[in-house]
């Protein structure tokens, strides 16, 4: 009996987590891909040097953070796959949605400032609420470049 | 060179994959899964072969370093008092027990024998149905030495462990109205040392939880490693199951020969199946068969008539049953 109540409760979560999941994902990309339609002139690069056309540009720092939670599907998923070894594809998605989005909330940052384009884009990813072999854990990644404002832009 | 005026639109599927994340789990798991269980299965097969090829002697060795243990704690010797050490303590030390019931009781193990009359009754009844099984065809093998134990515990139980070490509650004396039903359930636990079930069980669950330690050492994921665990868990208690059928067989040979009739053997679980009910869909993850499947299989052995409660209906063909013994019956009036 105890066996089967296990099971059920860890099919329970896993039917949970696949669930709310997938629907979590699936709004967050179609939020990412409007998102990315609105603010494609905002222009993203690596660039260090500034064009000399923005040698006038005042600048600032901007940056974007997000963190996003893993569910407990992917964990249990992620688990059988370090068994075997190989890509984890449910780990890869989160990481592609939580770059692009603090990509997005850098970029939002740089519009209300009025800037035409960051330059020196760079990005940092850690784990947070770090779950010391137990427990969900999630991610962040962090955005930061240097927005580059016209000047009589706003502030 | 130009500038970008707007950020390209990059392609989807470089980072990610749109595939379905379900198909990819599920012929993992159907994977780990399958293999476990063929390992488990594997090593259960090899415990079931080596298991009993371990000398009997060391059994006894383990268990004698145990008793002597227990000596040094009774109550006599005027040691400061400690936490009691329970039952269930030593047998998960011990590992390997094969209860009857399947709800392991905590018990206080200085209570062991403080009922000398009923322990050498019970004792006396044990020897009996050693020398009718020495006459059946469920002969014991040689070097196998029984010792029988009473514990003051209400919760009716009864088990055999490492060492030929077998206990009955007193609870399991309360509930029985025959000798009959007490002998089925000795020698149900006798046939389990005799076919060495508990270096069997406690060699199989060694090597398991060596196996899953070995599969999930390394990783995080307390979720995996439970359903691994679950996994391994319910390969073996079918092999758990076999045991108790096959002790069920063996006691029936042995009442045969001792009694000459099977009358009153079912008494213990037509008990438990009134008290708890029985659950055919949820057999497979019991570590015992289902009650109403080992009354039809005694009933089909017996070939004769079985009463279905332990005397209210015995009818004018059932032979007749042998009344417990009064030494054993005390306890039961007892407070």
């Amino acid at each position: 009996m105890e066996a089967l109540l296990q099971l059920g409760v860890f099919l329970t979560l896993l039917l949970c987590g696949y669930v709310f999941g997938r629907r979590a994902e699936r709004k967050h990309y179609q939020s990412i891909f409007q998102r990315e339609d609105e603010l494609r002139h905002i222009v993203v690069t690596t660039e260090r040097v500034p064009e000399p056309e923005f040698l006038q540009h005042r600048f600032h720092l901007v940056n974007g953070s997000v963190v996003i939670s893993v569910d407990y599907f992917k964990v249990v998923a992620a688990g059988l796959r370090s068994l075997i070894g190989g890509r984890i594809t449910a780990y890869e998605s989160l990481l592609d949605r939580a770059r692009r989005e603090a990509l997005l909330r850098m970029q939002e940052q740089a519009r209300t400032m009025g800037a035409e384009t960051i330059i020196n884009t760079k990005f940092e990813t850690s784990r947070v609420s770090g779950n010391a072999g137990q427990g969900l854990g999630s991610m962040e990644v962090l955005v930061y470049g240097t927005a580059l404002i016209p000047v009589g832009g706003r502030t | 060179m130009t500038r970008l005026r707007v950020n390209p639109k990059i392609p989807e599927g470089i980072n990610s994959s749109a595939e379905n994340p379900l198909k990819e789990f599920l012929w993992l798991l159907a994977g780990v899964v399958t293999t476990l269980v063929l390992a488990v299965l594997l090593f259960s097969v090899l415990a079931q072969w080596l298991a009993p090829l371990i000398p009997f002697r060391w059994e006894q060795a383990v268990t004698e370093l145990f008793e002597q243990q227990l000596n040094e704690e009774s109550p006599l010797n005027e040691e400061p008092p400690r936490e009691p050490e329970t039952a269930k303590d030593v047998a998960s030390r011990e590992g390997a027990t094969a209860h009857i019931n399947p709800a392991v009781p905590e018990m206080r193990l200085d209570e062991v024998d403080l009922f000398p009359a009923a322990a050498l009754a019970l004792q006396e009844l044990g020897e009996r149905l050693l020398r009718s099984q020495e006459r059946s065809a469920a002969r014991p093998s040689e070097h196998i030495q029984y010792h029988f134990h009473l514990l003051a515990e209400t919760t009716p139980n009864a088990w055999a462990t490492l060492g030929g070490h077998i206990f009955v509650t007193t609870g399991l004396l309360s509930v029985t109205r025959s000798e009959n039903a007490l002998a089925m359930v000795l020698s149900h636990e006798m046939a389990h040392v005799n076919h060495r079930h508990p270096i069997q069980s406690l060699s199989r669950g060694a090597l398991v939880q060596f196996l899953l330690l070995a599969v999930s050492g390394g990783q995080s994921a307390s979720a995996l490693n439970s359903v691994l665990g679950q996994a391994g868990l319910l390969t073996m208690s079918s092999f758990s199951r076999d045991m108790e059928r096959e002790a069920d067989a063996a006691a029936v040979q042995v009442l045969l020969s001792h009694y000459g009739h099977l009358q009153g053997a079912d008494e213990f679980f037509q008990q438990m199946l009134s008290e708890h009910g029985d659950s055919r869909w949820r057999e497979w993850t019991q570590t015992h068969p289902n009650l109403a499947a080992r009354i039809e299989r005694l009933k089909s052995q017996g070939a004769i008539v079985m009463t279905d409660s332990g005397g209210e209906s015995q009818g004018k063909g059932a032979p007749a049953l042998t009344p417990l013994d009064p030494r054993l019956g005390a306890i039961v009036t007892a407070p």
